[in-house]
C-alpha cells in the first residue's frame, strides 16, 4: 500500500527524537512560547529572509490574527478564492470582515491578477491570496495590480521553501501565513503556524494577540482582547530541526513531482497537470485533473495507491458562506478544479519503486482512455 | 533552597512505560491531530468523568468560546460572569461578540456569589457562566435553581477542575457544557497546550466538534463558522500516559495541604490559608492551587522570589479593571471582595512531586519574612 501521507516514511527515528525532546522540556520545565519558540522564529525568519516570524498555533489562527492586527474588520472587505481551504473564508469572517469570493484560473487552481482588481471596491482592504498544492500565485503581478493601499496576506500554509523570482513563498506579500500541521511541507508533531512579516508593529500587536493581550512583561494584565493561539515548546524544537534538514526532503519532493510529470505529459490531455508558476516549486500536494476523476482514483485505489480529494465545493457554495456567495454563475473554476483535482501520494519517504508504481498507474489509465 | 511553583521530573520517568508506548502506536498513525490517540483520550476522560460526551480541543480559552458559539450565545446577549477569574472567562464573552455582566466573588471560595446573581438578570441575560477555581467549585445548586427559574444558559468554567464533584457530578457536567484545560501547571497537564468541552447534550457536543474543527462537518463540508482548535495526537497520548495516577496525586495534593496548613497556623495575624465554605451537597474538593491570603502580598513575593521559591499572584487585576473592559461600569470600588483578594492572593508551589521538606522550606522562607516585619513593626 502507498499512504498518502506516511509519517512512519517520512520521519524513520521519530519515535526516539520526540522522547528526547520531551524529556528535555520536562527537564527544562518550559513549554509553551519560550525560548524554543524563540529559537525556531528566529531560525525560521533568518531562512525566509524576513525580519519577523511569529509563531501561533495554527496556520487558522494565523490569518485570523493577521487581519486583526492589521486593523481589519467590521465593514472592511477582503477578496478571497474561491477554491481553497476553509480557513480562507473563516478567518475572515472571524475578524469581522467581508469576505469577497473570487474564482481561480483553471490551469493552475490560484488567484490571478486581473479577475482580483476587478473584485475591488471602495471598501476592500486586503486580499488573502493562496498558494496551492505545488503552484504559487504570482504575488508580484498582483502587486502590480493592486493599490498600494490594499494589503497582501499571503496564505503560504502549504507553500514553505517555494520561491517566486528568487524570494520565498511568504515573503512575497505584506504579511505570510505558513502551517505546520503534520502534513505540511514543514511539518510540526501537531497544529501550529507562523505569521512572517518585515512591518515591526504588526509583529508586536500579532505577539500580543496569541497570548491573551499580554505583553510579554506584566502577567494576566490584558491590553487586548487576545486569543489563546501559542505554539508549544515541543513542537518548536521538533520543527527546528526540521527546517535544517528541509532542503534535502524538497529535493526528493522536487524530484518525485518532475517523475510524475513525465506521466502526466505522456499521458496525451487525458491527465492534466498543475500549472506552477514557478520552477523553485515546493510540492505539498501533486494534484491532476482528470475528467474521470471517480474513475481514476478508483483505479489508483485498485493498485494500493491512496490518494486525496482536496476542496470539492466551492467556499461560497457550503453553508457557512452561502451568505457572502455572488451566485454560482460566478465560480465555475473553482467547481470545474473541485470535481476533476485527485492528489497523488507525495512525501519525501517515498521509495523508487513506489514512485515507478505510481507512474506505471497512471499510464495504464490514460493509455486504456486514448485506446 | 530552590523550590520551583512548577515541576513534572518524576511524573515523566513515572509515564514513560506507557508513553514509549504509545508513541509506538502514534508512529504508525496516517494522522498527528485530532486522530486516533486523541479519541483514545477522550474516551478515557469520559470513563474519569462520567461525561457522556467529551470533546477535545487545542485549550480550554477556546473551549469556552466554542461552548458560547455552539449555544448561539452573541452580539446583544449578556452573559454573567464572576469578576475574579483568568481572563479567558471573560475574553470569551467578548470574541462572540456579547457583553459580560460582573459579578463579585465569595470570600473563600473565590467562586461567583449566587446571592448576587439575580439582581443582575435582565431581558438580555442568555447564560451564567460559574468559575470553579483553585480548590472548590461555585455553589451549584443555588446557581442552577436561578438559570433554571429563569431559563438561562450555564457554561461551567471548569477549566481548573479536574477531579472536583458537586454530589458525585464531575465539574462541567452540571450545566450545559464545561470545560478542561490541560495547561501544563494544571491539575492533569499536558507538556503544551489542550483542552476539553464536556456535556450530556448530544446535539451540543456535534455542534462542539464541528466549531473546533473550522466549522466543518465529518464529510468536509463548513456548516458554520468555525476555528482550528484541535488537540495534538501528541500531547493526547502524555495526558493518557498520566491519567491512571491523577487520583492518587489529588491525595498526594491534599496531603500537601495539610502539611502546608500545619506550618502556616501560626502566621494566622499576616495570612490566611486556604478554607473550605461549607455546602449542602457532597463536595469533593481537589487541591490545584494552595491560595493564601497574605499581607503585604508583594512585598512577600519579592522575598521568596530571592531565595528561589516560584509563586503565582492568581489573579493580580479582577476582569472588571482589565483594560480591555474599561468602562464606566466598571470603576474600582464595585466589586469589594474580589479586589481585595487581589491584592492578597498568592499560589504556592503545590504539585504531586513536592517534596515535604520543600514545603517545610517554602513556609519557612514566609516565617522568616513576617517575623522580619514583626521585628521592624
Ligand atoms: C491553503 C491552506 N490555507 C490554510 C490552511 C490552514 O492551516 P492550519 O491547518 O495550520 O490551520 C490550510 C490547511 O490545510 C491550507 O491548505
Ligand atoms: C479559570 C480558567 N479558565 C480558563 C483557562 C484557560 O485555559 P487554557 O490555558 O487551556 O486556555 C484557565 C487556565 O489558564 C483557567 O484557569
Amino acid at each position: 500500500m502507498i499512504k498518502y501521507q506516511d509519517f512512519q516514511r517520512r520521519y524513520p527515528n521519530a519515535q526516539t527524537q520526540i522522547l528526547e525532546i520531551l524529556a528535555a522540556r520536562v527537564q527544562q520545565g518550559d513549554f509553551i512560547l519560550k525560548q524554543q519558540v524563540q529559537d525556531f522564529e528566529q531560525a525560521l525568519a533568518a531562512k525566509v529572509g524576513a525580519r519577523h516570524a511569529v509563531c501561533v498555533s495554527s496556520a487558522t489562527s494565523g490569518l485570523t490574527l493577521s487581519l486583526i492586527a492589521s486593523g481589519i474588520g467590521p465593514g472592511d472587505e477582503v477578496i478571497t478564492p474561491a477554491f481553497c481551504y476553509v480557513s480562507a473564508a473563516s478567518s475572515i469572517v472571524q475578524a469581522g470582515a467581508t469576505p469577497i469570493f473570487v474564482d481561480v484560473a483553471p490551469h493552475s487552481g490560484v488567484l490571478e491578477a486581473e479577475a482580483v482588481v476587478r473584485a475591488l471596491t471602495p471598501r476592500t482592504r486586503a486580499v488573502l491570496v493562496a498558494h496551492l498544492f505545488s503552484g504559487l500565485a504570482d504575488i508580484d503581478a498582483l502587486r502590480e495590480a493592486l493599490p498600494e493601499d490594499v494589503l497582501i496576506l499571503e496564505d503560504s500554509a502549504t507553500a514553505f521553501g517555494a520561491r517566486l523570482r528568487g524570494r520565498h513563498a511568504g515573503t512575497l506579500g505584506d504579511i505570510g501565513v505558513y502551517s505546520f500541521f503534520a502534513a505540511k511541507p514543514l511539518g510540526g508533531i501537531g497544529d501550529g503556524g507562523a505569521v512572517i512579516t518585515d512591518d515591526d508593529q504588526v509583529a508586536g500587536a500579532l505577539r500580543m494577540l496569541r497570548n491573551h493581550g499580554q505583553d510579554g512583561r506584566r502577567r494576566f494584565y490584558h491590553q487586548r482582547l487576545g486569543y489563546n493561539s501559542r505554539m508549544d515548546e515541543t513542537n518548536a524544537a521538533w520543527l527546528q530541526a526540521r527546517l535544517r534538514e528541509n532542503d534535502l526532503h524538497l529535493a526528493r519532493k522536487q524530484a518525485i513531482a518532475k517523475a510524475y510529470d513525465e506521466a502526466i505529459e505522456a499521458s496525451d490531455g487525458v491527465l492534466l497537470g498543475q500549472h506552477r508558476g514557478t520552477p523553485d516549486f515546493s510540492p505539498h500536494a501533486y494534484v491532476v485533473r482528470s475528467a474521470e476523476r471517480e474513475r481514476l482514483a478508483r483505479h489508483l485505489t485498485a493498485r494500493g495507491i491512496q490518494t486525496r480529494v482536496h476542496f470539492p465545493v466551492p467556499l461560497p457554495e457550503q453553508p457557512a458562506f452561502v451568505q457572502w456567495s455572488a451566485g454560482p454563475a460566478h465560480y465555475p473554476n473553482a467547481r470545474l478544479l473541485g470535481k476533476q483535482c485527485l492528489a497523488l501520494p507525495l512525501c519525501s519517504g517515498m521509495s523508487d519503486g513506489q514512485v515507478s508504481r505510481v507512474i506505471e498507474a497512471l499510464k495504464e489509465f490514460s493509455h486504456a482512455e486514448v485506446i | 533552597m530552590s523550590v520551583p511553583f512548577f515541576q513534572i521530573t518524576e511524573g515523566f520517568t513515572r509515564a514513560l512505560p506507557l508513553l514509549e508506548e504509545g508513541l509506538a502506536e502514534f508512529h504508525r498513525q496516517s494522522g498527528w491531530v485530532n486522530d486516533q490517540q486523541v479519541r483514545a483520550f477522550e474516551q478515557a476522560i469520559a470513563t474519569y468523568t462520567g461525561a457522556p460526551h467529551a470533546i477535545a480541543t487545542g485549550n480550554a480559552t477556546d473551549s469556552l468560546i466554542i461552548c458560547l458559539m455552539a449555544l448561539g450565545i452573541g452580539p446583544g446577549d449578556e452573559v454573567i460572569v464572576p469578576c475574579y477569574s483568568f481572563f479567558a472567562s471573560v475574553s470569551c464573552i467578548l470574541q462572540v461578540g456579547a457583553t459580560p455582566v460582573f459579578v463579585d466573588i465569595e470570600p473563600g471560595s473565590y467562586a461567583i456569589d449566587c446571592s448576587l446573581i439575580e439582581a443582575c438578570i435582565t431581558r438580555r441575560t442568555r447564560a451564567i457562566m460559574p468559575v470553579h477555581l483553585f480548590r472548590q467549585m461555585a455553589e451549584m445548586d443555588a446557581l442552577m435553581d436561578i438559570a433554571c427559574r429563569h431559563g438561562l444558559k450555564v457554561v461551567e468554567d471548569s477549566a481548573e477542575g479536574i477531579g472536583m464533584r458537586w454530589n458525585d457530578r464531575h465539574a462541567g457536567l452540571i450545566g450545559d457544557l464545561g470545560v478542561l484545560s490541560f495547561f501544563p501547571t494544571k491539575t492533569l497537564g499536558a507538556l503544551g497546550d489542550a483542552g476539553m468541552v464536556l456535556t450530556r447534550d448530544a446535539d451540543l457536543a456535534r455542534r462542539v466538534r464541528q466549531i473546533l474543527d473550522n466549522g466543518r462537518d465529518a464529510s468536509g463540508l463548513a456548516q458554520c463558522l468555525g476555528y482550528n482548535s484541535r488537540m495534538d495526537d501528541l500531547q493526547a497520548l502524555w495526558l493518557r500516559a498520566r491519567l491512571p495516577e491523577l487520583d492518587q496525586e489529588i491525595e498526594r495534593r491534599a496531603a500537601l495541604r495539610d502539611a502546608y496548613d500545619l506550618h502556616l497556623g501560626p502566621l494566622g495575624e499576616y495570612l490566611q490559608v486556604p478554607v473550605t465554605l461549607p455546602r449542602a451537597a457532597r463536595q469533593r474538593c481537589v487541591d490545584y492551587v494552595y491560595l493564601i491570603e497574605a499581607q503585604n502580598r508583594d512585598g512577600l513575593v519579592e522575598h521568596l522570589a530571592a531565595r528561589g521559591v516560584g509563586v503565582e499572584a492568581y489573579y493580580p487585576l479582577p476582569l472588571h479593571l482589565q483594560p480591555v473592559c474599561a468602562g464606566p461600569t466598571h470603576a474600582e470600588g464595585r466589586f469589594p471582595v474580589a479586589e481585595r483578594a487581589a491584592t492578597r492572593a498568592l499560589g504556592l508551589p503545590l504539585y504531586a512531586d513536592l517534596s515535604a521538606s520543600d514545603v517545610a522550606s517554602v513556609c519557612q522562607a514566609i516565617t522568616e519574612f513576617y517575623a522580619a516585619a514583626g521585628a521592624q513593626s
